[in-house]
């Protein structure tokens, strides 16, 4: 039984523990004069916090040191937001309305942790990790003491018949085990720390953004206290709420710094001109550019810049018509984006089902086949495709040799002869886009069988018995029976597959010449054009437009796969 | 059981606390005259150096020191090897300064990006080498420090080629030459061909060295060659070049053409002149089939013996030196109906824009480019001196093999073309625009006549309307 259920529904508790506070209700709570001072208390701290909060997003968005305009506007809007947020605490704070303090509790939560990390990088404990991590190495054999220690406790546990020894022993072993951990850390400078951290504090700013985590963590504190949980009627569900938040709350953090802040940082990105040095907003420009096509008819024997307007260049010719691209790498990318997708997921998916069938087969030295088809999955990306594209090379590659060796043996055959080849694998526009698929096909084929074959091993064998019992054979035991039981392995496979290739880089990035995507943009995938556009051209703003367009791409499909998969996936 | 959990969850704590509160005294590895970075120095000096190698040559920060990174993009680690040293002498000979080498990255594309990218963040090095070509795109963003006012009274313009000099002192805002100061050219270097002599003379043909003296090594010798060699079958080729614009760029030149207008304001690949440059160089891929694919790297199958002539700089010699079993040397590039126009590359020693100590910067970049310090780096064989000097260009002819060093300086005697940045315009841009129809034209797959049509249709785009 959980703690906390000892209680009547509804009734207040305490919020850490869970316990039914004995003298409140919830629906009537009680206010002692102190909780009542703590919540005015409160109230005026988030005056304080709103009022400060809208003078530092005032000071930076007048602030000229600060060059990058986007990033400015962008923490300005949320540093107003944490403005609103607390003013809306205080009002309700005053209305003993329980969204008050939850709201209080995650304002001075987030805003406690931010001043206490900030205080650690003005005291420099972010660049002095490494030296630190050094030091611990350097230092690390004085923990050799612990083990000792640990040692002689443990020769204690021997005299269960003498408690006074045992205790003795036990006592010895914990000091050596913490004198060692002291002598380390000495070792390791925690003096010159202190000594560090004492000087730091001499900062101004390192004393504002102490005095700022002792009041945030100060005012979560008492937010906290029963008293005050029960003047605001908190009942169970709300301390398992304020429990559960805390403990997801690192986690949280760090999906909202490292997640969530940068998408929404992008998503803002793209309807900007940044160049990662300024940046001005432009609206929908960069999503118009990306979108802009012209249709047009184009008389015989005349060339298509002669019909389309200025900025449009030809994308593709239908007959006598046009179509004009603003942007047309972007869609040469996008089309190479999907035939890519297409294939690599046909050769990585089907291949991969056919093998994991032969590899469930019972026959020795499955395992060892097993193992080598799963190796080039675990191979890196780039070290993979350094290789292949040393296989490809046209001159002194091992394919083309492969190739030119096999048809030297025909050559010995009577009235047989073929020319050498020298097939330009990744130097021909014909033929460099389906290079990278075979190799990326072949890199993924492991994976996706090992995954096929858990499906496959996770269906009773009794099914089949019963079905070769009726006398099916083994393609219709494969066709009404494999298939349909491995839908969600299937499934699953094709997602991942299709997720996977539609994000492709690395594969055009290493494999073509310097920035990639060549020949003739042959190569040229949506991730590496919009990688171009903000790192090559530092086009970041329209970078961003890409990346939410590509976004969208990838979103879109999956969610058809999830409906079909829905629509069809019982039958 | 839940003491022990409690009692460990303090333990823990105590531990990280007191981990922590040692973090704070900055470990315990520097030194007893170390100090940290001065406070007043800007984000550009404050990041820890990123790479072991660096870390290696990282000297102690004396007190009264001032702390400069500084970076370039050497090939190998001979060439890191030699830019380490000279660190440590130039560390070594400026009072109050104390050096940090950083090498970069040895992808063409990743250098820039990387660079740009801590620029951006604010953790870039003092003082950083860049590509010519980048020097107007890093300039006119406001990311590199106009040295003028620094320069000493002992400082002259002319020590250098006049050429790198002259877009390193433009001034993009009255379109002005002379007036503003960027950096200081590292070294310059020339394209030639590297000859695999064996193969050369295996197949029959005239030794192109001989031909180069007698003024007779034109685009059709040249052909001849190349063929000659390639009819030699098996995997061998007449001729390989690397899938970049300066290759393609040098048939233009070669012909009159080039990628420019005079004003450099917009693409001039279009021209008649321009179009019969790739026209000669789409034939050796097309017509007579004696390259190596353009768009594969050239100089593996060079270094393994199967190609008779290879189009590279300077850069290429430490590599061939090394690797090369076969005799080889160099020979100027081919006489084409404009004459024998190689390139003139160069990179410059810029200043970051942020640095906290711009006037100890700039003693570095002097340091830099000293004879001396340039003499050092030559040596390696990768480039060549920046400094007009006979005494370097003596120097320079010393540095063998390859035996016919000359070809290198005649070369650079010849009028070449200057690299050259785009204050116009977005270099990034017009490369990749260009870039992709170089490839489809030698590839074959775009013919001579839709090239003239469209090359620079794209390309226009990257000039500022």
């Amino acid at each position: 039984m959980r703690e906390g259920s000892q209680g009547e529904p509804g009734s207040p508790c305490d919020p850490i523990k869970g316990k039914p506070m004995a003298t409140t209700t919830a629906r009537k709570p009680a206010t002692t004069a102190g909780a009542a001072l703590v919540i005015r208390l409160g109230a005026a701290w988030h005056a304080l916090l709103a009022f400060g909060l809208v003078a530092a997003a005032w000071a930076l968005l007048q602030a000229r040191w600060v060059q990058r305009d986007g990033l400015r506007l962008y923490v300005a809007g949320l540093i107003l937001l944490g403005a609103v947020a607390s003013v809306i605490a205080l009002v309700l704070l005053l209305r003993r309305d329980g969204r008050g303090r939850a709201i209080s509790l995650g304002l001075n939560y987030i805003f406690g942790v931010g001043s206490l990390l900030s205080l650690l990088g003005v005291l420099g404990l972010y660049i002095s990790l490494d030296e630190v991590a050094a030091s611990f190495n350097r230092w690390v054999w004085l923990l050799l003491g612990v083990l000792v220690g640990f040692l002689i406790g443990s020769v204690g546990d021997r005299f269960t018949h003498a408690p006074t020894t045992q205790a003795a022993f036990h006592r010895a072993g914990g000091w050596v085990m913490g004198a060692s951990a002291i002598i380390l850390l000495l070792a390791m400078g925690l003096i010159q720390g202190v000594i560090g951290l004492l000087s730091g504090l001499g900062n101004p700013l390192a004393l504002v953004l102490l005095s700022a985590t002792v009041l945030f963590g100060l005012f979560f504190w008492l937010m906290l206290r029963p008293q005050i949980a029960v003047a605001f009627g908190a009942g169970e569900r709300d301390a398992e709420a304020v429990s559960g938040f805390l403990f997801i709350a690192p986690n949280l953090l760090g999906f909202m710094l490292f997640f969530a802040g940068p998408l929404l940082f992008s998503l803002y990105l793209s309807f900007t001109n940044s160049d990662s040095f300024t940046a001005e907003f432009v609206g929908l420009r960069n999503y118009i550019e990306i979108f802009s096509l012209q249709f047009a008819q184009v008389p015989p024997g005349q060339r298509s810049g002669a019909v389309l307007s200025s900025g449009y260049i030809e994308l593709v010719r239908l007959g006598d018509f046009v179509v004009g691209a603003k942007d047309r790498i972007f869609w040469i990318a996008l089309w190479n984006t999907i035939v890519y997708c297409f294939w690599v997921t046909m050769l990585s998916v089907v291949p991969a089902l056919l093998v994991a069938t032969i590899l469930n087969s019972k026959i020795p030295g499955m395992q060892f086949f097993r193992a080598i088809y799963f190796i080039p999955s675990i191979a890196g990306v780039v070290g993979v495709a350094v290789i292949w594209k040393w296989l490809y090379n046209s001159n002194i590659g091992f394919l083309n040799y492969g190739i030119n060796q096999v048809l030297g043996l025909f050559n010995r055959l009577p009235f047989v002869e073929i020319a050498p080849v020298q097939i330009a694998w990744l130097a021909s526009q014909q033929t460099a886009l389906a290079s990278i698929i075979i190799m990326a096909a072949w890199q993924l084929l492991g994976f996706n069988t090992i995954l096929f074959l858990a499906g496959l091993q996770g269906i009773p064998g009794e099914i089949y018995e019963a079905a070769t019992i009726d006398g099916a054979s083994n393609l219709q035991r494969f066709r009404y029976m494999t298939l349909p039981l491995l839908a969600p392995t299937t499934f699953f496979v094709v997602t991942t597959t299709l997720i996977t290739t539609l994000q492709v880089f690395s594969e055009p990035f290493v494999m073509t010449p310097p920035p990639g995507g060549g020949p003739n943009n042959s190569t040229m995938t949506a991730v590496l054009y919009l990688y171009q556009r903000g790192f090559n051209r530092f086009e970041q703003g329209y970078a961003a437009a890409v990346a939410w367009v590509v976004f969208l791409f990838i979103f879109a499909v999956t969610l058809v796969q999830f409906r079909l998969q829905r629509r069809y996936g019982d039958m | 059981m839940q003491r022990m959990q409690r009692r460990f969850s303090w333990i823990s704590l105590i531990a990280i606390l007191t981990l922590a509160l040692a973090a704070c005294g900055g470990g315990t590895t520097a030194q007893p005259t170390t100090a940290p970075a001065p406070t007043e120095a800007s984000a550009a000096t404050e990041a820890p150096a990123p790479t072991e190698a660096a870390a290696a040559t990282e000297a102690p920060v004396a007190m009264d020191e001032v702390a400069l990174r500084w970076r370039t993009r050497p090939d190998n680690q001979a060439e890191i090897d030699v830019y380490s040293q000279i660190s440590s002498e130039i560390d070594a000979q400026l009072d109050n300064i104390s050096l940090t080498y950083e090498p970069g990255g040895s992808e063409t594309s990743s250098y820039q990006d990387v660079l740009k990218t801590e620029l951006s963040a604010g953790t870039a090095p003092d003082v950083f080498w860049i590509p010519g070509t980048d020097i107007a795109d890093f300039a006119t963003r406001g990311l590199i420090l106009d040295l003028r006012d620094l320069a000493d009274a002992d400082y002259n313009d002319s020590d250098f080629y006049p050429g790198p000099m002259f877009h390193l002192t433009f001034n993009p805002e009255t379109g002005m030459t002379g007036e503003t100061l960027w950096g200081l050219p590292r070294d310059v270097s020339t394209f030639a061909l590297y000859l695999n002599n064996d193969l050369i003379e295996q197949a029959g043909a005239e030794d192109p060295r001989v031909l180069a003296a007698n003024g007779e090594w034109t685009w059709d010798k040249f052909l001849e060659t190349a063929i000659a060699v390639n009819n030699l079958g098996g995997d061998v080729k007449g001729f390989g070049m690397n899938a970049w614009w300066a290759n393609p760029g040098l048939f233009i030149n070669s012909a009159g053409g080039g990628f420019f207008n005079e004003d450099r304001t917009a693409c001039a690949l279009d021209s008649d002149a321009s179009v019969a440059g790739m026209e000669f160089a789409s034939r050796l891929y097309n017509e007579f089939g004696v390259a190596v694919p353009y768009g594969e790297d050239s100089e593996p199958p060079f270094l393994a013996g199967n190609v008779g002539m290879f189009l590279n700089g300077r850069w290429a010699t430490p590599g061939t030196r090394a690797s090369a079993e076969f005799d080889w040397d160099v020979v100027d590039v081919p006489i084409g109906p404009g004459g024998a126009r190689s390139w003139l590359f160069w990179g410059a020693y810029v200043v970051n824009a942020n640095t906290a100590h711009p006037e100890e910067a700039w003693q570095l970049v002097r340091a830099l480019t000293t004879a001396e310090t340039q003499s050092k780096i030559a040596e390696l064989g990768a480039n060549i001196p920046s400094r007009v000097s006979d005494a370097a260009i003596q120097a320079f002819l010393t540095y063998t093999p390859p035996a016919n060093n000359q070809a290198f300086i005649n070369n650079l005697a010849n009028d070449p073309a200057i690299e050259g940045p785009l204050w116009a315009g977005s270099w990034p841009e017009f490369d990749a625009a260009t870039g992709s129809k170089f490839t489809a034209l030698l590839n074959g797959d775009l013919t001579l006549e839709d090239y003239q049509a469209t090359v620079c249709e794209e390309a226009n785009q990257a000039f500022d309307q």
